[in-house]
């Protein structure tokens, strides 16, 4: 019997995560009773559980707990995959912060407030953003300010404008910042333009030099007696909303936005690839549950695992596509696939307290199967990663793996080689196949008709095996 | 509206610096300032939604009372 604590949960001393035998729980301390009994008897729980808003659980036999006098032991639903603010598109983080908003006004009309807005509190369950933290509600005291409005700045509201008014790639900040983008450094990188948004000149500009003037002491006594009314926490909501809605990102422009117009894929290549994904996410046996497609781009290939029933999470390395991506899958209620932004030459690390608060990429894993189609060229060429490194990530990665080769004849492989001296001499369907074979055994491997492509269908080798011959990565020239 | 908001909030902000760093005394300070500002602007805003929503209650029975009446 194995019991772990989550390590991303020891801050609130109302409760924390923990896994029995692979079974998440929550554990609900003594000092959160009220607080919990509130939240269920005042309604809120059904109220956002049935908007889809908050995720459910049901109470379990206290005997569960991990230590002795817990109050309640709660079994949450399961969240198919754990995705960080730093891998959501700008649509993702935007739905994210006005689910928040909507959960910190709904609570407040039953009595209650939200304690914390950390966006590390949403995941995306089915497409849609859902708060995981069932402890985060608290009772409402009359005049006392919204205690988690700094936190919700700095995690929504200042990466949502630097990705807006400034660069979209801004929002990797969040990776840097694990609790939130600083509201005097968003200030600092924000144009002068953005003091004439009477939302943005608050709660960035304003907000960031009132952090950076209020001492402690100084503070409590300016605030003595003085209180913020109700009415004065919903216009903040509101004006906080205000503000978010008008925040945008149009997709256009990037290097991956448009780049299935710009293949070389006949639609009768294009109809093959699709067909033998098709055959060879049938021939996985047990049938895959979770699938991670790598360089999903728009999704195309995502959908044929999508629609086997598998969830899949289509990683790209474009914000654009990843962006494009969600909207569509947002509008076509496409709930099994969910769109994520990651760079596989610089992986999600392990972030946060012991860099244990916010897992790595591999950690996560592995998948069920991995797709990577039309990916291992801009790894092995694009990024200069030698092949057998390539296999062995992948190897990592995932149970099974449906991978494509791109012969360096291909006009796409040219593309990459047109601007740069052809260092790659190893990359050939001979050198492909012998980086792989330490790591995979071959299942089936087919042309893809009307191109020069191969599509692998191959089963990881346990990782012992791998571990055994892992030395130093052999350069392929 | 959007004016009145803005001069609200740099006279609000004229404090004196400090050296001391606090991030939640600062945005607790923040919403003591603007709660006023906040609140009034939010009672407005929810007034003003109401008068017209009651305007197009009136306007809509209005016109089907002459369509009925003309009917």
């Amino acid at each position: 019997m194995s019991v772990s604590v989550d390590p991303a949960s020891f801050r609130d001393p109302c409760g924390f995560v923990f896994r029995r035998d692979g079974v998440l729980y929550r554990q609900v301390q003594p000092r959160y009773s009220r607080d919990y009994d509130l939240l269920l008897g005042s309604g809120l729980y059904d109220s956002l559980a049935d908007a889809g808003l908050l995720v459910r659980h049901s109470e379990v036999d206290a005997a569960a707990a991990v230590s002795p006098g817990a109050y309640r032991v709660l079994r949450p639903e399961p969240v198919p995959f754990i995705s960080y603010p730093y891998e959501w598109c700008f649509s993702q983080l935007k739905d994210a912060a006005l689910a928040t908003l909507r959960i910190q006004k709904t609570a407040l009309g039953l009595g209650l407030g939200l304690k914390d807005a950390s966006a590390y509190n949403v995941q995306f369950v089915a497409g849609r953003p859902v708060f995981i933290d069932t402890l985060s509600f608290e009772r409402y005291e009359e005049g006392a300010p919204w205690a988690a409005y700094g936190q919700f700045c700095r995690h929504f509201l200042a990466p949502l404008a630097l990705m807006s008014r400034v660069d979209i790639r801004q929002g990797q900040l969040l990776r840097l910042y694990v609790d939130g983008i600083p509201l005097d450094l968003a200030a600092r990188l924000l144009p002068g333009s953005s003091k004439l948004n009477p939302g943005l000149l608050a709660h960035i500009h304003l907000h960031g030099g009132a952090q950076k003037r209020c001492g402690d002491g100084e503070a409590q006594r300016h605030a003595a007696g003085r209180t913020v009314s109700r009415t004065a926490i919903l216009g903040l909501l509101d004006s906080l909303e205000g503000t978010i809605r008008k925040l945008n990102w149009q997709p256009e422009g990037t290097e991956w936005a448009d780049y299935y117009g710009h293949t070389n894929y006949t639609d009768a290549a294009m109809e093959s690839k699709r067909r033998l994904v098709g055959e060879m996410l049938d021939a996985v046996s047990p049938a895959p549950r979770g699938v991670w497609d790598l360089g999903a781009n728009t999704g195309a290939f995502s959908r044929v695992a999508a629609e086997r029933g598998a969830d899949v999470v289509a990683w790209d390395v474009d914000p654009a596509a990843v962006e494009r991506n969600y909207l569509e899958c947002r509008k076509s209620g496409a709930t099994r696939i969910l769109p994520l932004l990651q760079d596989l030459t610089s992986p999600s690390p392990g972030l946060g307290w012991a860099s244990a608060e916010r897992r790595s990429l591999l950690q996560r894993g592995p998948a069920d199967v991995v797709l990577a189609l039309a990916l291992v060229h801009h790894l092995a060429i694009g990024n200069n990663v030698p092949l057998p490194a390539v296999a062995r990530f992948l190897q990592a990665a995932g149970k099974w793996l449906i991978i494509e080769f791109v012969p360096k004849s291909d006009s796409q492989v040219q593309r990459l080689l047109a601007s740069r001296p052809d260092v790659f001499d190893g990359y050939t369907r001979e050198g492909f196949e012998a980086a792989l074979a330490p790591h995979f055994e071959t299942v089936r491997v087919a042309d893809v008709a009307g191109s020069q492509r191969s599509l692998f269908l191959l089963r990881a080798r346990p990782m012992a095996a791998h571990l055994e011959d892992s030395g130093p990565a052999p350069y392929l020239n | 509206m959007p004016i009145a908001f803005v001069i609200g909030l740099l006279i609000i902000s004229s404090a004196p610096a400090h050296a001391y760093i606090d991030p939640g005394s600062g945005s607790y300070m923040l919403q003591i300032g603007l709660a006023g500002i906040l609140a009034a602007l939010f009672t407005l805003k929810t007034q003003w939604h109401r008068l017209r929503e009651r305007t197009a209650v009136m306007i809509a029975a209005h016109s089907h009372g002459k369509k009925h009446n003309q009917g």
